[in-house]
């Protein structure tokens, strides 16, 4: 029974992804379904193991109807006895964990499959559309801003309040795509690395973020697998758990945020990190929400790998790349990896191949433990997991 | 772009009714009754009270920016960029996001501006400001 500090009991057993980049003739309905296949393989289950659901309703496509049953039934698993529908975003798949948790805990559910699947790009592609950011501007919020000019109003207080340079801003792309060009090409949107100059010259969104500066728009889905840790060691190898979580949910629009100067991402961070009793030191590897190069300087200083304000300078250290002393988003993330809509979720399964020795050509040797992070809406809602490493005796 | 354009369907009844408001009465906060909080926009409940009784008080119109950003692409393409948007701290407490104005405009973090009008361009509210030098 969960006291109240400690997260509830959750192994993270199984990860599976589709192909990421522009898969044009899959629906969403089929990426949840391969996704959910590979997860179920790779954890040794079948779908008949899988009594609940997390799903996501995909911003491409309309369902039909219910998201949960919709989803369940296109990758087999119903019917189940617990299912719920994420609402915060790039925080959802993070939270997702303690959701599935709680609901195992409770007894709800014995085995959830969490899985997130959107077409962003073929949505592109059929609509015509030139750029897909988004109106995200609320009803009072100048109608010509896109999520991405949103996020750059932060970008230029950031700059103009602390001196952070372009170039630091882009230096965050520029470890993403070097991450990215690691992966197996199937697995990372971007198979090159970005300069910083190139990053820089990339065109401009919105003053002072630059297209490689923003989320890809891709294609593609994953999924995970969570369960009691009882069964994690029943089904052997090694596995992933939940030793600490935190989220907090804040404002709706930009204009309902009080401060720049803090997301919710800080009180998060300091309940995931206090409840698995770990320091920065602790952490192996860290998988940070990257929507946009400014969410990252944000998150890094709201999550404490620096002081407010000199987070710039920390990306530019080589301590966020591999080989450094937190190797930050090893896939490549939202900004090279693959940003379907879903993209935090690849966050979380990257998490799970860092922790359990499957990350490839970008392992950090001897990972135990992990902080993964999600963001959604405008710095709007934030979760923050620390996950350890586990071997089954 | 002309008050006379009317807003579009993305618009909920309360957010309708502010928005004219605004349009007729220039800068108004919503000011709560119960606890006298001053927010903006017009919510469904008082933040900090939960009451659902509203005053509306003239804005002195004046505001610093706390952030902004020349847009490039913008949402619509029907806009000419650059457009620029800030993030406008007003005298009376809460945030807006308003347009200076300008071919450029030259902004800077912490910044004066005062407000000029509210108007309906493509269908949505936009706050004009100029920026004071």
């Amino acid at each position: 029974m969960s006291d109240g500090t400690s997260p509830p009991s959750a192994a993270l057993v199984g990860y599976g992804e589709t192909d990421l980049g522009s898969l044009p003739d899959r629906g969403v309905e089929d990426l949840c379904a391969e996704a959910a296949g590979a997860a179920l393989a790779n954890a040794g289950l079948s779908a008949a193991d899988v009594d609940g659901l997390v799903a996501r309703t995909p911003s491409t496509e309309d369902l039909g109807g219910s998201t949960v049953p919709v989803i369940a039934e296109a990758v087999g698993i119903s019917p189940i006895r617990w299912g719920v529908d994420v609402g915060t975003g790039g925080a959802a798949y993070v939270q997702a964990i303690a959701d599935a948790g709680a609901a195992i805990e409770a007894g709800l559910a014995d085995v959830v499959l969490v899985v997130a699947a959107d077409r962003l790009r073929a949505a592109r592609a059929e609509e015509g559309d030139d750029d897909l950011l988004g109106t995200a501007a609320g009803p009072f919020e100048e109608p010509a801003n896109t999520v991405a000019s949103l996020y750059a109003h932060v970008a230029n207080w950031h700059v103009e309040t602390f001196g952070t340079t372009r170039e630091q801003l882009a230096k965050v792309s520029e470890i993403a795509s070097t991450h990215a060009a690691k992966q197996r090409p199937e697995r990372a949107h971007v198979q090159k690395t970005s300069t910083v100059e190139e990053v820089l010259s990339s065109p401009m969104i919105a003053d002072p973020l630059t297209q490689y500066q923003c989320s890809l728009v891709s294609d593609g889905g994953a999924a995970f697998l969570v369960t009691d840790e009882a069964t994690a060691r029943d089904l052997g190898g090694e596995y992933a758990v939940l030793t600490g979580f935190g989220a907090e949910h804040t404002h709706a629009d930009l204009s309902g945020m009080d401060d720049f100067a803090e997301t919710g991402a800080a009180a998060a961070g300091d309940r995931a990190m206090a409840a698995a009793d770990v320091a920065h030191d602790d952490l192996d590897v860290i998988g940070i929400y990257d929507c946009f190069s400014i969410s990252v300087l944000q998150f890094l200083e709201d999550l404490g790998f620096c002081e407010r304000g000199v987070s710039g300078a920390l990306v530019e250290s080589g301590a966020l790349e591999l080989g450094g002393r937190w190797p930050m988003n090893t896939h490549g993330g939202a900004l090279a990896g693959a940003h379907p809509g879903p993209a935090g979720i690849f966050h979380v399964t990257e998490a799970i191949r860092q922790l359990t020795g499957a990350a490839e050509r970008t392992q950090v040797e001897g990972a135990e433990t992990a902080l993964v992070h999600g963001n959604g809406g405008v710095f709007s809602t934030q979760a923050v997991a620390v996950l350890e490493g586990r071997i089954a005796p | 772009m002309s008050e006379a354009d009317a807003l579009d369907g993305s618009y909920s009844p309360r957010e309708r009714a502010f928005a004219d408001r605004l349009l007729a009465e220039g800068l108004v906060i919503p000011v709560c009754e119960a606890c006298t909080t001053p927010t903006f926009p017009l919510p469904p409940r008082c933040p900090d009270c939960g009451a659902d009784e509203w005053s509306f008080e003239p804005a002195d119109g004046r505001g610093l920016v706390r952030g902004y950003t020349h847009v490039r692409r913008p949402s619509d393409s029907r806009f000419e960029p650059p457009v620029t948007s800030a993030l406008i701290e007003l005298e009376e407490g809460p945030a807006v996001i308003g347009h200076p104005a300008g071919d450029p405009p030259d902004v800077a973090v912490g910044d004066r501006v005062e407000f000029v009008e509210a108007l309906v361009v493509y269908g949505r509210l936009r706050l004009s400001f100029s920026v004071q030098s």
